[in-house]
């Protein structure tokens, strides 16, 4: 997660506590598609580097 | 080991709960929390919320819950207007029930108004009804004293009638229950009336009126009418006139005696008190000729 941009930490972060991408658009200020946005290449990269961790992680 | 994203999210939200973190006093307070919500923050602001909420599970949780709050209050209780807590410079971190109380008191308003606001319509809706009921009631009691009253007449005149209709029956039975007793059983001490010719003024015009004077008890009398002379006549007849000239009683078998007279019996029922004229006539050559005119007064 540390490795991650801010923006796309801060909306992966939030969306693995439970928010949704309009949640975390609302508090930052940013549009919906732009939090999914995040959220998406957030969670593509936190899977390259969860299965060099050997941990495989299913983006849905 | 293979994640899908739920599992991945529980060890996120596990890994990052307060209870596993040494420290806890960074944690947002809730004046930073609602102002999130509301999004009244400035940039660094969200960016230092953002990343405690990354690393704070609770914290999220409690972000998330006080969202879904505000998104309830605004849309059912109009809760736009009820200011959320404004941030306090202080660290100090009041419980999470204190930030609750505006929307558990604008809930509460709103269910005692509806509550409140039933119960008036419903009392409102009673008071109607009983006044409509007392209207009504003031409004027809005079036509349904009027209607009873009438009822009740048409009523008492129907008894009467039927009253006046069985007494009248009874009378008429009791009439004619006494008629053949009368016509059937002897009557003793019946009075005989001698009128001769003389007494009453023979040919006269007016001729002079025999008193007649009767018990009150009398029912029956017999005249005895006799003849000043011989008559030849065929047959006779007897017409028996009131004071007025009018015509009571007419008998056209009148047969005379071998002394010359004819005997009339008479009952007090026809002949009640007054003056009358009996006028005798008889046929001869086929012509009617008066033989004879009594007059008498009869009291009883």
């Amino acid at each position: 997660m540390a490795k991650l941009p801010d923006a796309q930490r801060r909306a992966v972060g939030m969306y693995l506590q439970g928010m949704t991408s309009q949640d975390v658009a609302d508090l930052m200020g940013w549009s919906e598609p732009k939090s999914r946005n995040l959220v998406y290449r957030g969670l593509k990269e936190l899977r390259k580097s969860l299965r060099e961790e050997g941990i495989d992680y299913e983006i849905e | 080991m293979k994640l899908n994203s739920e599992e991945l999210r529980d060890l996120y939200r596990g890994e990052t709960a307060r209870s596993n973190r040494r420290s806890v006093g960074d944690c947002l307070t809730e004046d930073a929390l609602a102002r999130a919500v509301a999004g009244d923050l400035d940039q660094s602001e969200r960016e230092r919320v953002a990343d405690h909420l990354v690393t704070c599970s609770d914290c999220a949780k409690e972000y998330r819950v006080i969202k879904t709050v505000k998104a309830w209050a605004d849309e059912n209780a109009g809760a736009r207007t009820i200011p959320f807590p404004v941030a306090v410079n202080g660290k100090h971190r009041a419980t999470r029930s204190s930030f609750y109380f505006p929307y558990a008191v604008a809930a509460a308003s709103l269910v005692l108004s509806l509550a409140l606001g039933a119960l008036l319509v419903s009392k409102w809706r009673e008071n109607r009804r009983f006044v409509a009921e007392v209207n009504n009631r003031h409004h027809e009691d005079p036509a349904a004293a009027l209607a009873e009253s009438r009822r009740l007449l048409e009523k008492e005149s129907a008894a009467r009638r039927v009253a006046e209709e069985e007494l009248a029956k009874r009378e008429a039975a009791e009439k004619s229950s006494q008629r053949p007793k009368q016509s059937s059983t002897p009557e003793a001490n019946v009075p005989l009336i001698d009128l001769n010719p003389r007494d009453a003024g023979r040919g006269d015009q007016s001729p002079k009126v025999a008193a007649v004077q009767l018990s009150p008890n009398t029912n029956l009398f017999t005249l005895i009418l006799n003849l000043g002379g011989e008559d030849t006549s065929r047959s006779y007849s007897l017409e028996v006139t009131d004071r007025n000239n009018r015509t009571v009683w007419i008998t056209r078998d009148l047969r005379k005696s071998p002394y010359n007279n004819f005997t009339v019996a008479m009952r007090r029922g026809l002949f009640p008190a007054g003056e009358y004229r009996l006028k005798i006539y008889g046929m001869r050559d086929g012509r009617r000729a008066l033989i004879e005119q009594y007059a008498i007064r009869l009291t009883y």
